[in-house]
């Protein structure tokens, strides 16, 4: 019999619980008998960035809860708007952030003439909530933004995809591509899913305002990236690495 | 001898979290397949589960090891994984007792050690008491760690361990009287 399956019962008179020696030689044992080889972190990296590759049910949630904050976002749009001049009551408005973040781009990709050459088809929908969004969710704003808050328990881990909500859009990351680096700084998140679902634990319903982010904590700085239009991709810095995150069906835009 | 045997192979080295994702993968990966192991009783879903946690903790890995909570979250997501399979699988619990340590020759009792009762035990546990027991007894978790891996009070963790603890001192007294 292998040593690590003698009797313990030697202990039972003494000062040691039985019960509890039993327990640990018997899971020592078992332990020990795994043969198991060390996981290639790179393996895991290349599922955990599957999700990009959005299932047609997780795409219609994410598309759904989207719409659904471009709906909750779009009404106070429309009051601001009736004050005035939307983008010159917001500082670092999106519309002019986007056209500035193409100039520093140097040479216009095709990213950015489908984009430009779809500024008035889908894309203006997204563009009517920017203007709020800005004003609340961006960089430089001091306003609290009004985060979405936790739902109940689920009993389980809720796999978020990775996703960050910005300019009215949503931007998944794309893991398979690699950036150069990242340009100016756009903004930050505002409200991580990963910390509000506690995480993961809770679900976390929608909608989502600009500035959340799934993966990333709070007052993680969203990025330029060159050559990308931003209404097409940004950049976030996260795990030590440049990461391009793609504009999830946005006409002109490629599809993530 | 009896309990220090595989003890160097039990790796939770919980002061400091690992900088990396990788860095945590590599130093981490094999003691949670064994943790995993212990606690679904299944090779591979032992293996499936602990790919399936470190998929999950892997875009949030700054956020956790910044908690100072990556065993935790992982131990928690494999725990749930068992829940879940326990659950699909209409509560089966496998029988993993192998034959040849009983074919020696002696009668059955005398064959049967006090591991092999506990092993066997820890079988028929429920997967948040099975996973506590584990943590206590194989990860020399404290109560509190139980508690945060299992996402319940501490008092809870404590309770599935001596519930557990309980029911194995009725076996072995049993076999005492045997």
């Amino acid at each position: 019999m292998p040593d690590h399956l003698r009797l313990v019962g030697d202990a039972r008179d003494g000062g040691t619980d039985r019960a509890e020696e039993a327990l640990r030689a018997a899971l020592a044992s078992r332990a020990a008998d795994v043969d198991a080889a060390p996981l290639d972190p790179d393996d895991l990296r290349a599922q955990a960035v599957r999700p990009v590759d959005l299932g047609a049910r997780r795409r219609r949630r994410i598309l759904l809860a989207a719409a659904a904050a471009a709906v909750v976002l779009v009404v106070p749009a429309g009051f601001l708007l009736q004050g005035g001049d939307r983008f010159s009551a917001v500082p670092g408005d999106s519309s002019a952030r986007s056209e500035s973040a193409v100039a520093a781009g140097g040479a216009p990709t095709q990213d950015d003439a489908e984009a430009s050459d779809d500024a008035g088809t889908g894309v203006d929908s997204a563009d009517a909530s920017q203007g709020d969004v800005t004003a609340s969710g961006d960089t430089g704003a001091s306003e609290p933004v009004a985060c979405p808050t936790a739902g109940p328990p689920v009993g389980g881990i809720v796999d978020f995809v990775a996703v960050l909500e910005w300019h009215g859009r949503t931007y998944a990351w794309a893991a398979d591509e690699p950036v150069a680096g990242l340009g100016a700084v756009l903004g930050e998140v505002r409200c991580s899913i990963i910390e509000i679902s506690e995480d993961g634990t809770r679900t976390v319903p929608g909608p989502w305002p600009d500035g959340t982010a799934t993966f990333l904590p709070v007052g993680a700085t969203i990025h330029e990236v060159p050559g990308f239009d931003p209404r097409c991709a940004v950049g976030v810095r996260f795990n030590d690495a440049d990461t391009l995150l793609r504009a999830m069906d946005t006409p002109g835009c490629p599809s993530s | 001898m009896t309990l220090e045997v595989a003890r160097d192979m039990e790796p939770d080295e919980r002061a400091v979290e690992p900088q990396t994702f990788d860095a945590y993968v590599r130093e981490r990966s094999v003691a949670l397949q064994r943790f995993a192991y212990l606690v679904t009783r299944h090779p591979e879903d032992a293996r499936d589960a602990v790919q399936d946690a470190l998929v999950g903790l892997f875009p949030r890995y700054a956020q956790v090891a910044a908690a100072g909570s990556v065993d935790a979250y992982v131990h928690r997501s494999i725990a749930n994984a068992a829940v879940s399979r326990w659950r699909k699988g209409g509560r089966l619990v496998p029988v993993a007792e192998p034959e040849d340590v009983r074919a020696d020759g002696r009668p059955l009792e005398e064959a049967v050690t006090d591991a092999e009762v506990a092993w066997d035990l820890i079988g028929e546990l429920p997967p948040a008491q099975r996973t506590a027991v584990v943590l206590r007894y194989w990860s020399d978790a404290t109560f509190a760690d139980i508690g945060a891996a299992l996402g319940c009070p501490e008092a809870t963790a404590r309770s599935h361990v001596h519930r557990a603890l309980a029911r194995l001192r009725a076996h072995l007294g049993e076999d005492d009287h045997a």
